[in-house]
Order: structure tokens, then sequence, then C-alpha cells
């Protein structure tokens, strides 16, 4: 009995370990990325599984440090991560509120309200505002998910077609909708990111994707529409036509991040959803230097202290000096990301001299006006 | 006196729509004793077949398998091609009609390319021929 026993948990185990070893090699749909907590250490029962097997301690990095083989993407939806890119999103409500392209005409209403329900309709326009400024999910680029389900040799030349099944059962989210191919040459397979895409498109189409890949998203028709400024209308495009985890989207998005970047109009997608993606990108790949010269430029401290917080989340290795820097003042905090980060030092440090030289001036010209203002003679009556 | 006959068993089979030389199919549940084109008499379409191959050669098919797995345990039937379709996709078995079709094809591919060989050959030798009388 004994013996029976021990052999029915080995084999649990090992299903319960090659399981493992298939979720750690076929990752789950990125949309649970959303529901995961963010440390990057290993699940308790995967570390516990393979210290059972090896007899070994398992080989990873504790949970407070974040694993360095890990995609950069996934950080993208830590709460200070997110909160961090919606302050540097900006808030310009001519921009936001201004007018746009709707689907359906509406007849403006005038009613009359009291105070409360002014500020209660207030409210709920700013949360419909704050909806629309919800940034697209920035992922890691999806791993290929077709795996072989039979051989079978005498099936070949059943026919000159191949056939693709679909499952359109109701109910289930596109992305984990069942797919099967009998090749020509009668293999039984499941379908790839692309064929699934299809196959959706097919039965289960989305209004305002196109059936074909778009000519507008090609290197050269990009970079021609990029020039004549469609930055916003070609990413809202985007996140419509493609999945966030789609290679095709990631490659878009970032053709148009670099056309930004390297013509400086980040001003484009100032106050729009797309910022935080924008920021994301620059930051994560360690390129955020001409927009920090901007907002240097534009005295956003701010801003500017924002986006090296977020730089020393995604990049940790000189968290700590940083942190020193930032004890003492902003400016030191400046100086030392200029110093071990930058690439183009010299520029930044001659930006960050003109900010000081500004501040100067402010103070100098606050110092004389504080003498005869209203606030020091309201504070003097108080 | 006019008899009405009860509804029949389930059928899970093809009912072809589309249009002249082009065919599209709707799989449907019926009963077995109503005329497949008595299309007031189905019982719930469960997925389509498109026999014509798209731009990327291949062959459409969509199954609600739910809904199939439903009628299938309550009762229902498959008609040939519906039995082969299931086969091909792997919900069931291979079907050994579709063994049958895949073997007398490669028989046919085989003996077509035999004979094309062998034509060739003819072809070759009768040129040669002529070559040497030249």
């Amino acid at each position: 009995m004994a013996g029976m026993a021990s052999k029915s948990v080995a084999t649990l185990s090992l299903t319960f370990r090659s399981l493992a070893a298939l979720r750690r090699k076929h990752p789950s749909p990125a949309f649970s990325y959303f529901h995961r907590s963010f440390a990057d250490a290993p699940s308790a029962s995967d570390v516990a599984l393979s210290q059972t097997n090896d007899g070994t301690a398992a080989a990873e990095t504790p949970p407070s440090q974040p694993a360095r083989s890990s995609p950069v993407e996934l950080l993208f939806i830590r709460p200070d991560v997110q909160q961090i890119l919606s302050r540097l999103t900006g808030r310009k409500m001519e921009k936001i509120l201004s007018r746009r392209q709707v689907k359906d005409l509406r007849r403006s209403e005038v009613k009359l309200l009291t105070e409360d329900q002014l500020n209660r309709i207030r409210e709920e326009k700013l949360r419909e505002m704050e909806e629309r400024l919800q940034m697209p999910p920035v992922l890691p680029a999806r791993q290929p998910r077709e795996q072989v389900i039979v051989k079978d040799p005498l099936l070949e030349n059943y026919d000159a077609h191949k056939h693709v099944f679909m499952d359109i059962t109701y109910g289930v989210k596109p992305r984990n909708r069942k797919g099967y191919v009998r090749e020509l040459d009668g293999t039984l397979r499941t379908v790839t990111w692309e064929e699934l895409d299809r196959l959706n498109n097919t039965y289960f189409p989305v209004e305002g994707r196109d059936i074909d890949f778009p000519a507008v998203y090609e290197e050269a028709n990009l970079q021609a529409a990029l020039d004549k400024g469609f930055h916003e209308y070609l990413l809202g495009r985007a996140v419509v036509q493609f999945e966030p985890d789609n290679p095709d989207y990631i490659r878009v998005t970032r053709m148009i991040y670099e056309h930004i970047d390297t013509h400086r109009k980040y001003d484009v997608l100032d106050s729009t959803r797309f910022m935080g993606g924008l920021v994301f990108y620059l930051v994560s790949q360690k390129k955020a230097d001409n927009f920090l010269m901007r907002l240097l430029q534009n005295n956003r401290m701010d801003v500017v202290m924002d986006l090296l917080q977020l730089h020393y989340i995604l990049h940790p290795e000189k968290a700590d000096a940083f942190q020193k820097a930032f004890d003492g003042s902003e400016i030191s905090a400046v100086k030392y990301y200029i110093e071990s980060e930058a690439v183009r030092k010299g520029n930044l440090e001659l930006a960050v001299q003109a900010y000081q030289e500004t501040l100067r001036q402010q103070r100098e010209a606050g110092a004389t006006e504080s003498g005869d203002s209203d606030q020091a003679k309201i504070r003097a009556n108080v | 006196m006019a008899v009405f006959a009860p509804p029949g068993k389930p059928i899970i089979r093809l009912l072809r729509a589309g249009c002249t030389n082009r065919p599209f199919y709707h799989v449907v549940v019926q009963p077995h004793n109503k005329d497949v084109y008595d299309e007031t008499m189905t019982l719930e379409q469960v997925g389509t077949y498109d026999p014509m191959p798209n731009a990327n050669n291949e062959k459409l098919v969509a199954f609600n398998f739910d809904r199939i797995r439903y009628w299938l345990g309550s009762g229902a039937s498959t008609s040939k091609a519906v039995d082969q379709l299931f086969g091909i996709c792997g919900f069931f078995p291979v079907h050994p009609m579709s063994y049958i079709t895949a073997q007398r094809n490669r028989k046919s591919i085989a003996a077509r390319a035999e004979a094309a060989a062998k034509e060739a050959e003819n072809k070759a030798a009768s040129e040669s021929a002529e070559e040497k009388q030249s």
C-alpha cells in the first residue's frame, strides 16, 4: 500500500512539475499580467518544486530585487510606475476637452442645476476624462504558441488545401479561442498567433480593425505619414488594429516614438493617452536625454524628478547612489543622473545651469517685490 | 385526418448555402426526418464550412464545440461529411474514408508523376533518335 501511495505521489509531482515547466516555457496570456502582483520572483510553489527536484536551493533572485532576465515591460503595470506616467501625461484641459470626431452627434442640453448637482456632474466628467486618458498596455512581444498535437502521415494528400478549424464557443475571450490546423502532410497542430488574429477577424470582426495589414504601417509609408504629423492618429489606429503584444504593434509604436524623439515633438502626445507609453519607452531604452533637456528648458523640475524616479525604478542598478544624491537636493539628483547615465552630458549640464540661473532670477525678482506685495500685507494683518 | 410526425432524432449535418458555383455550408442540427433545406425546421446552427480555399490555401471551418457537445450528449447523430470534418480537426477519431481518400489521392499523384516521367523519357528518347537520324 505504501509503495502504491508513493508511486501515485511521484506521478502527481511529475505532472505538476511538467505543468510548471510548460507554464514557464509558454507564459500565460498577457491579460493575466494585469492581475499578477509585481514581485518578479517565482511563486512559492515553483521554488518548492525546483528544490525538491534538484535537492539544492533554487538559484532564484530574492523578491526584493527585480530579476535582470525578465523584460522591462512587465514593470509598466506597477502602481507607482502608473502614477508617475499618469503625472507625466499632463492635463491640458483645452486639449483633452477640445472638439473631436465622434460617432453619434448629440444635441447640447441646457440644464438648471444646484451647486451640488453641478459639482457631481463636474466629478463625473473628470472621471470620464481620466478614462479617456487610460494608457494602452505595454507588453513584451508574444512568444510562439503553436504546438503539434499529432503527426498523421496516412492523411497526407487528403486534400490539396489545409483545413483550419476555429472553436466559436460563445463567451470565450478572443485571445483564448482555440484554433487547429490540419496541414497537407497530415500534421494536426494548434494555430499560430497570426492565424488566430486572422480567424478572430473573420468570425468576430472588430469595428475599425482592417482585415489586411494596413499599408500605412509599412516602413516607408509610416515615415511619410509621421512626417505629415499623424502621430496621435496612427497610435490610436494601431491600438484598434493590433493586440498590444503583437510584434507589429511594438514595431509600429517604437517607430512613432523614435520619430517624436528625433524631431522633439513631445507636445503632440502631451495630455493624450499615448504619452505614458512614449515616456516608458524612452526611459526603458535609456533614450530620455532629449526629453529631459526639453523639460529643463521649460523649467518643469517636478516632471524631471518624476522622470528620474521612473528611470531608477526601471534600471535599479544605481538607485541607492541616486537616493543619496536626492536626499541632498533636487539639483544634485539631476546632476548625479547626468553624470552617471546621460549620453548628451554637455548639453544637459548647460541646461541645468540655465535652469539654476532662471531660479535665481525668479527668487531675486520675488525678493524685490515682497516688500510691498499683497501677500506680505495679508501675512502682516494675520 | 392529418398525421403529425413527432420531431425526429437530431442530426448534425451540412446545409449547402452560398451561390451557384460557390458552395458554402452551414453546420446545422436538424431532426433527421425533415428535409435539409426546410430551414424552418433547423434546431440550431453550430458552425460553418467554406469548401473554397482562401488566399492562404486554407479551407475555413468554424465549430461551436460547446453546443456540439450538448447535442451529441442529447443523442444527436452526425452525417458522414460532418464525421469526416470532426475527424480531420481531431474532435472525433479520423474517419476511415479520410484515410482511403488520402491513399487514393497519393496513388493517383504517384501514377500521374510516373506517367509524366515516362512521357519525358519517351520524348527525350525520340528527340535523341531524331538527332541521330539527322
